[in-house]
């Protein structure tokens, strides 16, 4: 069972997520009825599993910004841009004050402030002093809205026999499910399993509880007060609706539009009817489990023990007259394939994870810049293994910032240039090739190629009759202390960072490079393999050293006669095609055979060939980091133990091609 | 029985012959019930009363545990009464619904 304090700790943070975002979309759209309700959500559920768990503190903050979303989502009140900024500001405080039950003195102090600050926003509960603020918000008179549905609701409530040692409690929610309740109408009727004496553990549940009342809230709202226990407890809900008393919902409607209204009211009363529990069920087939992070580090490292054992298993197998043997080695390696891949689709996530924290940095930083910024994202669908997610945060954000820092023009020279005062920064990612690609886009400035080349001549990169092109001379950037900024400001420009930025993309076995246009703007593309695990491969041979090519880049394999060791390149489907051989290029001693053989692979700079002695066929490849004597060979990403003990080294093909 | 609750009752306990009055402390929460527990099992009077006039704090365990003692499934051999409720204690039993069994303990 998995610490509460610490789930708690994780879906508060997000929540607030969510609530930062749809905030920050409220920022555009204030009338988004959609997001008002997912902000009211996220801060009601932070509010009541912080009473579940102890979070008294942030149970009774949260409680106020409830109270304001409530009030919004009535019309009683509209969000303003100080507004916003305030709730913001709360969001933070809220994260900061999750690190403990019991916040210090200055926490305190801080959260009096911000709700004092809170209050004056509040229609009737502030102190109508909004002369501080140069955009008060409207209180808006809406007593024709006001709810008018009611709801006639049974729970039956079954905590799970560890709930109390898990730290989960049945008074708060009572307390908040008897807030809902309107007219005397909340009525309890609480069951305790017949347990002896002896038997009797204190610190179990044994409790049940049975709760009906009447209430102005929707199901889903009373389903959230059990969000946060709804794996563990047994939660049947009946919601009935009793009456409506809006007059206008009486009325006949005058045209199709309104007809259509009633019949999804209708709909939604009929729905009303069904138990949550069905509900629940259909819920279910989609539930999701959390696991800690060392727990899925733990399985991906035996699943490829397991891989390695298994190539083992399958040589002996194979050098065995046993026929029992190779089947059933045959059918465990059909096995330990599907484990691998279920190991992997575990550890992916949707980019877009990562993409979503970026919305507030953008907004944060245009503001503090005095810029106009819009953040466009693509492909947020995109897979990648967490681990190589959560390294790839800090990079990505450092480029960000150099986009908005110094790519981005303020908008009166965006005018100046006939552009859009807003800025645009697109980031996008897809899956090419097995690889993930990730494209951070501005249109900015761009970069100006001659001041590079003249800092990279002054710092002695490069020489000044040196002939590189455009292209390579901006790459330079990613060299340690290189910076053209004119100005170094608290967000970047001190040349620490893109260099940073390369090292943390290659540790992560990938690439990053860099395009410009003066005044169109820049583009930092990375392309990063999808897993850091393991991968399916092509094992070759050398002179009996073997090599892994990643499979995802194999188009096919030739057979021809030996060909001379100066000849770069080979007729393939009657056209050239740029080829290596693999024993030149690692200075392999002995003889090539008179017949070899050659991969043609897809790089990112197009076909080419890699010329071998033999080809093993496929492997499951475990990947390892290379020792300190290997780890800046180029052409070579990893290493991967064979199923004998031996280390077969795995190929970069992209550096391969680089070096023609 | 093993707690990793590992807080101890605050309670002062007077005892005669046949008969033991155990005042409750102030917090009657999972943190102390083991250890409530412990006491009654290990007592030997037949008539044991439960003082709870400074309770100022309890949980769904506190609450559970004295549904255990007044509802007489503690022992056959034992009986136990509630004695002056504190206002939390009410406020409590009546949000579980549970008031009547606290009706007369009322000092």
């Amino acid at each position: 069972m998995s610490d509460p304090i610490v789930t708690f700790q994780n879906e508060a943070t997000e929540h607030l997520l969510a609530l930062e975002n749809a905030l920050m979309d409220l920022e555009e759209s204030s009338n988004d009825k959609v997001q008002i309700d997912a902000a009211f959500r996220s801060m009601h559920t932070i509010k009541g599993a912080a009473g579940m768990v102890g979070y008294d503190h942030i149970s009774e903050f949260t409680h106020h910004i409830e109270s304001l979303f409530d009030h919004i989502r009535h019309e009683r009140l509209s969000l303003s841009a100080d507004l916003c900024q305030l709730l913001l500001n709360m969001t933070d405080h809220i994260q900061s004050l999750l690190a403990s039950p019991n916040p210090s003195l200055e926490s305190k102090q801080q959260s009096e402030a911000l709700i004092d600050l809170l209050l004056r926003f509040m229609p009737n509960e502030g102190l109508e002093d909004t002369n501080s603020l140069e955009n008060p918000p409207i209180a808006v008179e809406n007593t024709q809205k006001e709810r008018s549905e009611r709801y006639s609701v049974q729970i039956d409530v079954t905590p799970h026999d560890q709930s109390f040692r898990d730290g989960f409690d049945i008074i708060p929610v009572l307390k908040e499910l008897h807030e809902m309740s309107v007219t005397n109408s909340f009525e309890v009727e609480t069951k305790t399993q017949a347990v002896a004496g002896t038997e009797f553990d204190p610190e179990q549940c044994y409790l049940s509880v049975a709760v009906s009342f009447e209430t102005n809230n929707t199901l889903n709202e009373i389903t959230d007060v059990f969000m946060f226990v709804e794996q563990e407890w047994q939660v049947d809900i009946a919601h009935k609706q009793l009456h409506i008393l809006a007059k206008n919902d009486l009325e006949f409607p005058s045209d199709s539009a309104d007809l259509s209204q009633t019949l999804d009211l209708k709909q939604a009363h009929s729905n009303a009817l069904r138990p949550a529990k069905y509900k629940q069920t259909e819920k279910n087939e989609d539930a999701h489990v959390r696991v800690a992070q060392h727990k899925l580090d733990m399985l991906m490292d035996q699943v490829g023990e397991l891989v390695i054992m298994q190539a083992g298993l399958d040589q002996v197998a194979l050098s065995s007259e046993h026929s029992q043997l190779q089947v059933l080695a045959e059918e465990l390696q059909r096995l330990t394939n599907n484990l691998r891949d279920i190991a992997f689709d575990i550890r992916m996530l949707p980019i877009g994870s990562a993409f979503s924290r970026f919305k507030r940095l953008v907004r944060d930083l245009s503001k503090d810049l005095g810029k106009k910024v819009r953040l466009e994202t693509s492909g947020s669908e995109t897979e990648l293994d967490k681990v190589v997610l959560d390294k790839l945060i800090e990079p990505l954000i450092h480029i960000l910032r150099n986009s908005l820092d110094h790519g981005l023009e303020r908008p009166e020279q965006r005018r100046e240039n006939g552009k859009d005062i807003t800025g645009l920064i697109s980031l996008s990612a897809w899956h090419a090739q097995g690889q993930i690609n990730i494209r951070i886009k501005d249109d900015g400035r761009g970069i100006d190629h001659q001041r590079v080349r003249e800092k990279a001549i002054a710092q002695r990169l490069i020489s000044a009759d040196s002939d590189i092109c455009d292209l390579d001379v901006l790459q330079l950037i990613f060299e340690a202390g290189f910076s053209t900024a004119q100005t170094v400001t608290d967000i970047s420009g001190r040349g620490v960072g893109m260099d940073v930025v390369r090292s943390s993309i290659e540790s992560l076995q990938g690439k990053v490079n860099i395009l410009s246009e003066t005044g169109l703007g820049t583009e930092v593309c990375i392309q990063l393999p999808m897993t850091l695990s393991i991968i399916d491969g092509l094992m070759i041979s050398v002179a009996g050293e073997k090599f892994v090519i990643p499979l995802n880049q194999v188009q096919e394999c030739i057979e021809h006669k030996k060909r001379s060791s100066t000849d770069l390149q080979i007729n393939h489907r009657d056209k050239p095609l740029p080829t290596l051989r693999l024993r030149d290029r690692f200075d392999i001693a002995g003889q090539a055979p008179d017949i070899e053989q050659t991969v043609i692979a897809l790089t990112d700079s197009g076909y080419i060939g890699i010329t071998v002695d033999e080809i093993d066929g496929n492997h499951q490849t475990v990947i390892r980091n290379m020792g300190r004597v290997y780890q800046n060979t180029p052409g070579l990403m990893g290493a991967t133990i064979l199923g004998n003990g031996n280390i077969a080294m795995i190929l970069d093909l992209s550096a391969l091609a680089q070096s023609f | 029985m093993t707690s990793q609750f590992r807080g101890e009752a605050q309670s002062n306990i007077s005892v005669t012959s046949d008969s033991q009055c155990i005042e409750i402390g102030n917090s009657l929460t999972i943190y102390e019930v083991a250890s409530l527990q412990a006491q009654l099992m290990s007592s030997s009077a037949t008539n044991i009363s439960l003082l709870l006039h400074l309770v100022g704090e309890i949980d769904s365990a506190g609450l559970q545990w004295l549904l255990h003692c007044v509802l007489g499934k503690q022992s056959t051999t034992q009986t136990i009464r509630l004695l002056s409720p504190s206002s939390c204690i009410l406020d409590t039993a009546q949000l579980f619904g549970v008031s009547h069994l606290f009706e007369g303990a009322q000092s």
